[in-house]
């Protein structure tokens, strides 16, 4: 293995420090020379060395992988390649993608056993076409079908903000990885809140684009008319860049709607003056502790946002989504639930055998209702161009915590945590949830939420608070 | 054409049960201890969540969102 930090033209630079940087400043340094990507990723893989014992946010590090796309990497800036857009940034991806050589485990105990994937995921082969350097596998809740991070099998991902925290879930090794300043950049899967959640939880931008804009070719599904992929990051630019460098037709996601390819990151800057923003009402505005509120209420004022959008069945939106979930998901794993239903975390399984008891006119009704309740989204966004809601309820919970008060209700965390974000997946709206740290405690999470296809929006919200400091994602203070 | 003013009353417990037992025998599902008691509570949750969705006056016509294009 070579030591050598830098191409032998540049001078030596202070590698450690991208380990933390975040990824354009990464892949600027890279395609600069200021740094090889070589030494990125040996600085990336160090980190996660030193901090894993902590986070537990990884099930996988493909060392050995990583450090040969690096070199590939630096040897095609040698010969005067363009590099791409993401060159030599480390990225990881929640343990549902496919990921070459690898069991797709999604959290579970029994994929364990699947012959090694024997290609990678479509948006894992794009990240790495434009240049950026996979370099592990992220923990998460089992077969996606939670909130709170926990795995019975992995342990938590510990949320770096407070290591006695919840992550999020499901995809909590992926908020966790990014929070903790392992890599700029991961992705996750969204079917009810499952980017969302850990975003808010952990202090970090993610994006849950459009249902059916990113291919889901090669990962492991949950409930297909709901599964949404995404990336974490620590700043918007991150997540344009990282969204841009995978939207693209793909044959091998029948669920993939037919798009033109349609570039955010040179709308990034283009502010929010003439845009009409919403303050979610109703449904948005209780069972929630005030924190949550605070913080949709400093996005709004930041963004000089007063009207009130009142969207009056998200709650029965939530509750077919609920259903649909439950439904789609036990059928998923009917036949494992047959042969192996001691392998599965309890709490996991118990709804997974209470969904094959579901009547099919209940998800039948629930899938008419979707259609309804997209239109009236689609009247409201007549009146708006986005629209703010909470992220989650609270604050990250204690790891182990069973149920909050909210409104005076006991209610149980890990269904509960999602209340918010259930609504907006139920009918696919691109949203890109934003950081927001109201008064020195953990951060909380709101989502900017926009019209179908509309993530330029979305995310040109994201960068203006981002830019004006309402939102932002700071690397959690952690001895390395 | 919208449906009759007949709303389904919610169901009962034992009808419940009777749903959780058909589909725990039908898929061969092997349980063991409070798995059945768990899943039981879980089904409850659901089931009062189907029940508010179908509520809604969903009309005949409406199309489930899910349309298969060949």
């Amino acid at each position: 293995m070579s030591t050598d930090l830098t191409t032998p033209d540049t001078p030596a630079p202070d590698a450690a420090a991208y380990a933390t940087a975040p990824a354009h400043e990464i892949a600027a340094a890279v395609k600069a020379g200021t740094v090889t990507a070589r030494a990125v990723i040996e600085a990336s893989l160090a980190r996660i060395a030193a901090l894993e014992p902590q986070v537990n946010a990884f099930t996988d590090v493909t060392a050995e992988r990583a450090l040969a796309k690096a070199d590939a990497v630096d040897a095609a800036r040698a010969a005067g390649r363009e590099l791409g857009r993401l060159a030599g940034v480390p990225f990881a991806v929640k343990n549902l993608f496919d990921v070459q050589g690898i069991a797709t485990r999604a959290g579970s105990k029994i994929n364990r056993d699947l012959p090694p994937a024997p290609r990678d995921s479509t948006l894992v082969e794009r990240l790495e076409a434009a240049d950026a350097v996979l370099v592990g596998a992220l923990n998460m809740g089992e077969y996606a079908y939670d909130f709170t991070g926990e795995n019975a099998h992995d342990g938590p991902s510990r949320n770096p903000h407070d290591l006695g925290h919840m992550s999020g879930g499901s995809s909590g090794g992926s908020g966790a990885a990014v929070a903790a300043g392992e890599v700029p950049l991961a992705l996750g899967s969204d079917t009810n809140g499952s980017i969302r959640v850990p975003s808010a939880l952990c202090g970090l931008f993610g994006l849950k684009p459009t249902y059916g804009r990113l291919s889901r070719a090669r990962t492991f599904p949950f409930v297909s008319a709901l599964d949404h992929l995404g990336p974490f990051a620590r700043c918007p630019l991150d997540l344009a860049l990282a969204y841009d460098a995978m939207q693209g037709e793909d044959l091998d996601d029948p669920a993939l709607t037919p798009r033109p390819y349609e570039a955010v990151t040179p709308l990034l800057d283009e502010g929010t003056e003439g845009l009409r923003i919403g303050v979610a009402g109703g449904y948005f505005r209780a069972r929630a502790l005030p924190e949550a509120f605070a913080a949709v209420d400093a996005v709004a004022a930041a963004l000089g946002a007063t009207k009130v959008v009142e969207i009056p069945e998200a709650a029965r939106a939530r509750a077919a989504a609920y259903v649909m979930t439950a439904a789609e998901g036990a059928a998923l794993h009917a036949r494992r639930l047959h042969a192996r239903p001691q392998d599965f975390d309890p709490a996991v399984r118990d709804r997974l055998i209470a969904g094959l008891a579901i009547p099919a006119a209940w998800v039948m009704a629930a899938q008419k209702f979707r259609r309804v309740f997209r239109a009236q989204m689609l009247a409201a966004f007549e009146e708006v161009d986005v629209i703010l809601a909470p992220s989650t309820p609270c604050r990250a919970p204690e790891l182990g915590q069973k149920t909050f008060v909210l409104d005076g209700e006991t209610l149980l965390v890990r269904p509960n945590l999602g209340l918010f974000t259930q609504p907006i997946s139920f009918i696919g709206l691109p949203v890109a949830a934003v950081p927001v740290w109201v008064d020195g405690g953990l951060p909380l999470g709101v989502q900017v939420i926009a019209p179908p296809w509309r993530e330029d929006l979305a995310l040109r919200v994201a960068q203006a608070l981002a830019a004006s400091g309402t939102a932002k994602a700071p690397v959690a203070a952690l001895g390395a | 054409m919208s449906v009759p003013e007949t709303p389904i009353p919610p169901p009962e417990e034992r009808d419940l049960e009777r749903l959780l037992d058909g589909a725990i025998g039908a898929f061969a599902i092997p349980v063991e201890g409070e798995w059945q008691r768990e899943a039981m509570a879980y089904l409850r949750n659901v089931a009062e969540a189907a029940h508010f969705v179908m509520a809604y006056d969903l009309h005949d016509e409406a199309e489930p969102a899910p349309v298969y294009r060949p």
